[in-house]
């Protein structure tokens, strides 16, 4: 039971990582904390929903789409909200606040009334006996894809021109801008694969629990806590963190009985973050 | 040529309007309270009265954002607190006015650690803060431990409270709601013209300019965070007062944002701001019979446009159009628009 729990709550980690690294990646590179970021996910998910059970498209079709939807949505989002009539970081930030709102009323309007969903089967239902414990097919495709979509993004980052561009600008915005960076397309590079690995979690938690407009807003709270345990800037501080908070949500929802708990939990390890990071900050400051 | 930003992401400064408060606005505010009795039907009345509760709410918000820039969206928390709070102790037999007393009192005091915190943290992460802290209370009053309070996911009737032996109920209620409102409304005007709004509008460009002149930014930070959570908390028992009705999910993150979009599309510098924000954004479409899906959609659409094409909102469009047609009006001062 224990180690069962345990195995839970690594998976769930993981899906919180992948949330911290959206939000990470945005916050580097453009400055703008997405608070839109789970609920885009979401919204793509409901986009390969829609493709398989409504247009009986084959699973596989569908989730070629869906990635390429949120590239598109990325780009659009940039385009049309982000980059017009530009303001300072917390400006953009409560842009996607009006993203995140607008986002789920077009769920709630289109797929509201059904909802909950079973998410089409992307990995077999079942589980495999790993040394007495049995794991689900869903827990290790999320273990496996975060594996991937985290080296992925490291190896665009460190091994690519555009990556190269990213830190730059996550570097020095200012100086990058100067030796001639372009600036606009990197933001709307960073914006599409923000979008896209939101895609993809909101895909994975449909799997894993259910599919329905608001099934993120756990996650979004756990991803920010995970996100600012990383101090903003590292997903190797973020995945073990959201893979802790992960396993002490678990913990908690098994052996307290109270649900609501994981919750407090998620908020406690969130201020807690946020308060570490403010003294770090302060301390570089001084020194 | 490729366009560049040259805004590196600090956070130190924020792009919001200086306060723009003055008497005419107050007196168009009592005058519309005055007019609107006799213009609307029963119905429509109380859809009014709700709205100029949640205005009340949309103040708070836009106090804290005018004043320090600090992003409080933990208001609906504290509304829901407030009302649950006031709700208990009339259940329990307490005087109308003493329950709304010792509820605003105990939001205030709930918010005193929040109010630590922003003094720590930077507006981003207190913003973070406050939207998880009000998932965490709606939830928590939804399903959970606090259930036999806040009657879980169905929410309780709020009884109409009695004051000097006469329910407040229909005109009555409106009259409470209404000079709850416009006495919120004044007393946000009279902080910003008190030594405590010049030292905030201090703090908003520069605290260590305001540490400089000997003001004590962290404790002036904690009280207007309690100061902003009073008015969320008198806020969210005025809509228990005016729609008779109280239930957690009313108050979730959807309203935090819808809240900050009223105080930012009225224009959260000026004083009636968050009132002509609130009749845009909740009392109108509630008129038009949307469906609450309908409305937020429709707020997240007002809200993303006012952001990009109205940074100043709705009053502070109207106040720079005032100045570009009229030459008598000075640049730069206020317009007397409240």
């Amino acid at each position: 039971m224990l180690l069962e729990t345990l195995v839970g709550g690594i998976a769930l980690g993981f899906v919180y990582g992948l949330v911290a690294l959206t939000l990470i990646l945005l916050v580097r590179t453009t400055g703008v904390l997405n608070f839109a970021a789970a609920d885009l996910g979401m919204f793509c998910a409901f986009i390969g929903f829609a493709a398989t059970a409504t247009w009986h498209v084959s699973l596989l079709l569908a989730m070629a789409a869906t990635a390429v939807m949120a590239f598109a949505l990325g780009a659009l989002l940039y385009l049309t909200i982000i980059l017009p009539r530009t303001a300072d970081p917390l400006m953009l930030s409560l842009r996607t606040l009006g993203i995140l709102i607008v986002v789920r009323a077009l769920a709630q309007r289109e797929w509201g009334r059904g909802a909950p969903y079973e998410f089409p089967p992307i990995v077999p239902d079942g589980a495999i006996n790993v040394l007495g414990l049995n794991v689900s097919y869903v827990q290790i495709a999320i273990i496996v894809v975060t594996f991937i979509v985290a080296l992925a993004v490291a190896m665009l980052t460190q091994w690519t021109r555009i990556g190269l561009m990213l830190r730059a600008i996550s570097s020095d915005r200012e100086a990058a801008s100067e030796l001639g960076v372009p600036v606009i397309r990197v933001d709307l590079v960073a914006w599409c694969l923000a979008t896209l690995v939101a895609g993809i979690v909101g895909v994975l938690v449909a799997r894993l629990n259910y599919l329905s407009p608001d099934m993120m807003q756990p996650i979004l709270l756990a991803g920010f806590a995970a996100a600012q345990l990383g101090d903003m800037r590292s997903i190797r501080a973020a995945l073990p963190a959201g893979i802790a908070l992960g396993i002490l949500q678990s913990a908690s929802s098994v052996y307290l009985n109270q649900p609501e708990w994981s919750q407090v939990l998620a908020f406690a390890m969130l201020a807690i973050g946020l308060l570490m990071r403010s003294r770090l900050q302060r301390r570089v400051v001084a020194t | 040529m490729q366009r560049t930003r040259s805004s590196a992401p600090s956070l130190r400064r924020i792009d919001l309007p200086l306060v723009q408060h003055s008497h005419a606005g107050l007196l168009i505010l009592l005058l519309c309270v005055v007019v609107v009795p006799f213009v609307l039907s029963d119905y429509q009345l109380t859809l009014f009265a709700t709205g100029l509760a949640y205005s009340v709410g949309v103040l708070g918000v836009a106090v804290g954002l005018a004043s320090v820039g600090m992003l409080a969206l933990t208001q609906p928390a504290m509304m829901l607190i407030g009302a649950d709070t006031a709700l208990v102790l009339t259940e329990r037999g307490w005087p109308f006015f003493a329950a709304v007393v010792v509820a605003i009192a105990i939001s205030m005091i709930i918010a005193l650690p929040l109010g630590w915190l922003t003094s720590r943290l930077d507006r981003f992460s207190f913003g973070v803060l406050g939207f998880a802290f009000t998932y965490l209370v709606s939830s928590l009053m939804s399903s959970g431990i606090f259930v036999s309070i806040s009657g879980g996911e169905l929410g309780k009737p709020f009884p109409a409270g009695v004051i000097a032996g006469i329910p407040l109920q229909q005109i009555a209620g409106y009259a409470v709601v209404g000079t709850a409102a416009v006495g919120s409304f004044a007393s946000a005007s009279l902080m910003f013209r008190s030594t405590m709004g010049r030292m905030l509008l201090v703090m908003r460009q520069d605290d260590i300019v305001a540490s400089a002149f000997g003001v004590n930014t962290e404790w002036l930070r904690i009280v207007l965070t309690a100061i902003v959570s009073g008015y969320g908390a008198l806020s969210g028992i005025l809509v228990g007062q005016a729609s008779g009705y109280v239930a957690p999910p009313q108050f979730d993150v959807s309203l935090s944002i819808v809240l900050l979009a009223a105080a930012l599309v009225g224009g959260a510098a000026h004083l009636i701001g968050p009132f002509i924000g609130t009749i845009i954004l909740q009392v109108l479409p509630a008129l038009a019979n949307l469906s609450q899906v309908d409305r937020n959609f429709a707020t997240g659409l007002i809200l993303l446009m006012c952001l990009i094409l109205l940074p100043n909102g709705v009053l502070g469009a109207a106040g720079d159009l005032i100045r570009t047609l009229g030459p008598n009006y000075p640049n730069g001062g206020a317009t007397g628009d409240g």
